[in-house]
């Protein structure tokens, strides 16, 4: 399984990202992802007001490919710390 | 005997603020019970933001009456700062005396913001009905952003290395606030081109209120740029000298480029990316206006936010309400606005062309 986690968003709109393999994750990492997979979809409605984070989750495995769109308010701490800003 | 009725107001606490904040700083209690009363401060306080909101939702429902009871009330806009102590839960801990120099500098710029909004616009607070205005700082870990959360500014210390703390750049400040205003009055939709005019509108007010608070001519190049203050080293070695450049968007300085023509608006963008658009327009009109941005320039925009403005509004709906709200200022002004929207290959004359740029 491979994971890629995309941010947008935020005041400086300067978007960031970051790719893990499964045994890449941390313990943390990995039960947030498992939780985060096992919700129902998060609504589509963004955080209350503006300059919020918006993270997509892309989790491709054997069985295909799956896409989050998660606002900031619904992401799992430890998840939403492996994006990164590539200058 | 009469009778006598008893009401609940619904506008007062058992304990007033002012008794909770002395509790919550009271050396000669126990910490344990210190902190319990630092958390029912914090409480109370959303509490009251959250029945301001109620409160402003009740009175909205007077409209014809509205302007009366602003007038007569005139209510003075306080001010509250929270230490998150890089966790996530709003507002956080209060700072009641703000000292050290985070909290002191967005004190203080904070209260500027205010003085701006009412000297320069003649708006009382975010809300114009002279609402508190709330900061939480230090929120979250090694946090790589700015937010306004619908009640209040939250400030992250960013990572430095990409960033330092946001609320070191006067106009972040001024761009958080003024979400709130937006909110206010036309509640512009975050998504699609009312998204980008939402952060294109935080972006020049924060850009004006920087350069009122430097006294910048609006020729200054340097005041158009945003978030310069709170550039990170790596981002400086890199060349990044700011997120956005209001005069020049695509500049190889800003470290998020964004589109500078209509014709380049990129329906799948964020809204930090199209905002390049309406933001160079501003920066075009004041600088044909000449003179100070806060003199004439922000007056106009501002008139058009408040003009009714729909919360879908498009560009050329918005760069209409501008012209409309530069001709009240006279025919130069209202040229300087219409040729600063050709500037970005947009014609406000025509809307359907202007569309199909």
């Amino acid at each position: 399984m491979r994971v890629r986690i995309e941010r947008r968003g935020g005041l400086a709109g300067r978007p960031a990202v970051g790719e893990r393999e499964d045994h890449e994750l941390t313990g943390t990492e990995q039960a947030e992802l498992k939780e985060l997979l096992a919700k129902p979809p998060p609504p589509q409605t963004a955080a209350a007001g503006a300059d919020r984070f918006r993270y997509k989750v892309t989790v491709h495995d054997d069985k295909g490919t799956n896409v989050l769109d998660v606002p900031e308010h619904l992401m799992p701490q430890a998840l939403a710390a492996i994006p990164k800003i590539e200058l | 005997m009469a009778n006598v009725t008893t009401r609940k107001c619904g506008c007062c606490f058992i304990v007033s603020l002012s008794v909770l904040r002395a509790l919550a700083q009271a050396e000669q209690i126990g910490s344990a019970d210190r902190n319990r009363y630092q958390r029912s401060y914090a409480t109370t306080q959303k509490l009251r933001l959250v029945r301001e909101g109620h409160r402003q939702a009740s009175l909205a429902g007077h409209q014809s009456g509205l302007h009366l009871l602003a007038t007569a009330v005139a209510r003075v806009p306080v001010e509250h700062v929270f230490d998150c102590k890089h966790g996530t839960t709003l507002p956080g801990t209060p700072v009641p005396t703000p000292n050290d120099t985070a909290f002191k500098t967005v004190f203080d710029t904070t209260a500027k913001v205010a003085e701006f909004y009412k000297t320069v616009l003649g708006r009382n607070s975010v809300d114009n009905r002279g609402m508190d205005l709330v900061s939480s700082l230090n929120y979250d870990q090694d946090y790589q952003n700015a937010f306004w959360d619908g009640q209040q500014m939250v400030y992250g210390n960013g990572d430095n290395k990409i960033f330092i703390d946001f609320w070191r750049s006067p106009d972040v400040i001024g761009h958080e606030l003024t979400h709130g205003v937006t909110q206010h009055e036309s509640g512009l939709l975050y998504e699609g081109q009312s998204g980008a005019l939402n952060e294109s509108i935080s972006d020049c007010f924060g850009a004006a209120f920087a350069q009122w608070l430097a006294k910048k001519p609006a020729s200054d190049a340097s005041g158009w740029l945003i978030g310069a203050g709170i550039m990170g080293p790596d981002a400086k070695a890199k060349g990044f000298t700011c997120l956005r450049d209001m005069i020049d968007p695509r500049a190889a300085h800003c470290l998020s480029p964004q589109p500078a023509s209509y014709k380049d608006f990129d329906p799948t963008g964020d809204v930090h990316e199209n905002s390049g658009i309406p933001n160079r327009a501003f920066a075009a009109f004041a600088q044909n206006l000449g003179g100070n941005t806060y003199d004439m320039a922000i007056k106009v925009w501002y008139d058009a936010c408040v003009s009714g403005l729909s919360s879908r509004a498009t560009f050329v709906d918005f760069a209409q309400a501008t012209v409309a709200a530069a001709k009240n200022k006279g025919s130069a002004v209202a040229k300087a606005a219409t040729d600063a929207w050709q500037a970005v290959d947009l014609s406000v004359d025509s809307p359907s062309a202007a569309l199909a740029a």
